[in-house]
């Protein structure tokens, strides 16, 4: 595929971002539009975790018409920051104005555009997804629990500055709320895909958000959740989530 | 401006290639940017260009697409031994370029401008491909590739042109007569040897600039001839 490196200016954050994307090499006859896969890093990544650390690029590279965008997003948990930036507005709203722009072959139908990411990526690919579902028509949220279930005991100072001083629970951080409030609205809704590793150490979190989602009648994300044998909260358990939602979201196949 | 570092597969060539875009910032859908294509210096590389001179200053007041290209001391000319850099910057990379950015895909809409075997490359590329091109600039261009053999040159001119005696018949000697504007830019080193060059040339401007700050000073004056692309 062809890896381009963007530094682009947000308004939002008043700052330049990086963000790099891998696109198909192209045929000069195709024309259609590429589906669009938003890819974000965890805890202690950037633009250039998913190309180091995992086979994306085998795995993207195997149609013609997908393209993936991975934006660097620092610290920030992809949240619109208690006392921050507003990363979750930048993410959802301006980088996707901004990068089709920049891009024009990317599509802008909900359809083929999908949202997606592992660890702290998999909250934010959870909390942005949810809060734009008209721009993003599937959510691929791997090694993912709920911020709002996670023991800040020892972390005050992060907790606050990403989620304030409240109770996260009755917060809009709080993406178990999300998932009910979204489905009781006539908004569309995204595909839902959900993972972890067996030996994730947050696997209990993760449990959660997938009961959450069970809990919705008539199962309006289409949710459907993989357990990853022998494996935890690593870069393999990522790749193979990623390389499964792919395949999931380009050749509709139910895993 | 944006800032766009591509690596993609170059067919020509047979190996990936670095590029260096730089897209002002979008304003609107559907416009499509004319472009600038620059072309680096023998010894160099693509990042000559934007260490050397303040491009964005000025692309951007202009409001039109740079691009950087790698020409792997290739002077941008197909080699003898199979390496196709002349059809890569002639029509692969532009045709590439329309289809990943808001770049005008015309040749109307499309200039090429290089620095030393660069700025041949820029001459080779408007005699070949007039079509492909509005207009080409060379600063303190080689205008006669016969000057380098015989030196210690990496790689051997042999291995890009063939033998010297053949320069001309394999279509590697620059005539003088152009079918689109051409403009030379030249520190006093050099411009006495390119007024002799154009003198019974067409479509040729030779201009002076100073040695001290040449690539930026060229690229400012040049820029403002680079116009047009489309809106939807």
């Amino acid at each position: 595929m062809t890896l381009m490196q963007f530094h682009i200016q947000s308004k939002v954050l008043q700052m330049g971002m990086d963000v790099w994307a891998l696109l198909p090499d192209q045929s000069h006859t195709a024309q259609e539009p590429w589906k669009v896969l938003w890819l974000l890093h965890g805890g202690s990544g950037d633009q250039t975790s998913w190309v180091r650390n995992t086979r994306i690029e085998a795995h993207a590279g195997k149609y013609n018409n997908l393209a993936v965008i991975m934006p660097h997003a620092y610290h920030s948990c992809f949240v619109d920051m208690a006392k921050g930036g507003r990363f979750g507005e930048y993410i959802g709203k301006e980088l996707p104005q901004i990068m089709r722009g920049l891009l024009p072959r990317l599509s802008t139908r909900r359809e083929d555009n999908w949202i997606s990411g592992f660890s702290n990526g998999g909250y934010g690919c959870l909390y942005i997804g949810l809060n734009h579902p008209e721009t993003f028509g599937a959510i691929g949220a791997y090694g993912a629990g709920d911020k709002a279930d996670a023991d800040f005991s020892h972390r005050m100072q992060e907790k606050e500055r990403l989620f304030g001083t409240g109770d996260i629970k009755q917060s809009p951080y709080c993406v178990r709320r999300s998932i009910l409030e979204l489905a009781k609205t006539d908004l569309p809704k995204p595909i839902v895909d959900h993972g972890c590793g067996e030996y994730d150490p947050w696997r209990d979190m993760n449990e959660l958000v997938r009961d959450t989602f069970l809990s919705v009648p008539g199962d309006p994300y289409e949710y459907h959740f993989t357990m990853i044998p022998g494996d935890g909260h690593t870069d393999t358990c990522s790749d193979v989530l990623e390389e499964g939602f792919i395949r999931r979201m380009m050749e509709g196949e139910e895993r | 401006m944006n800032w766009i570092q591509v690596q993609t597969f170059a067919e020509g060539p047979h190996t990936y290639v670095g590029i260096e875009v730089f897209l002002p910032q979008v304003a609107e859908s559907g416009k499509r940017y004319p472009l600038l294509m620059l072309l680096h210096d023998h010894g160099e590389d693509r990042t000559q260009w934007m260490r050397q001179a303040r491009l964005e200053r000025y692309a951007e007041k202009a409001d039109v697409a740079i691009a950087l290209i790698d020409g792997n001391q290739s002077c941008f000319v197909n080699s003898v031994t199979g390496y196709a850099w002349g059809d890569y910057l002639v029509q692969e990379l532009p045709e590439k370029l329309a289809g990943w950015f808001p770049i005008s895909c015309e040749g109307k809409d499309r200039w090429v401008m290089g620095v030393g075997t660069g700025g041949y490359g820029a001459l080779m590329a408007a005699q070949n491909a007039p079509d492909s091109f509005a207009g080409a600039a060379a600063v303190n261009p080689v205008l006669d590739v016969a000057c380098l053999y015989g030196t210690d040159i990496e790689p051997k001119p042999e291995y890009l042109f063939g033998e010297k005696e053949t320069l001309d018949v394999r279509g590697y000697a620059l005539s003088t007569t152009f079918q689109i504007p051409v403009h030379l830019y030249c520190d006093a080193r050099h411009e006495e040897q390119a007024m002799q060059w154009a003198r019974n040339g067409a479509q040729i401007t030779v201009e002076a600039v100073g040695a001290e700050n040449l690539l930026e000073e060229a690229f400012q004056k040049y820029v403002q001839n680079v116009k047009g692309g489309s809106r939807r």
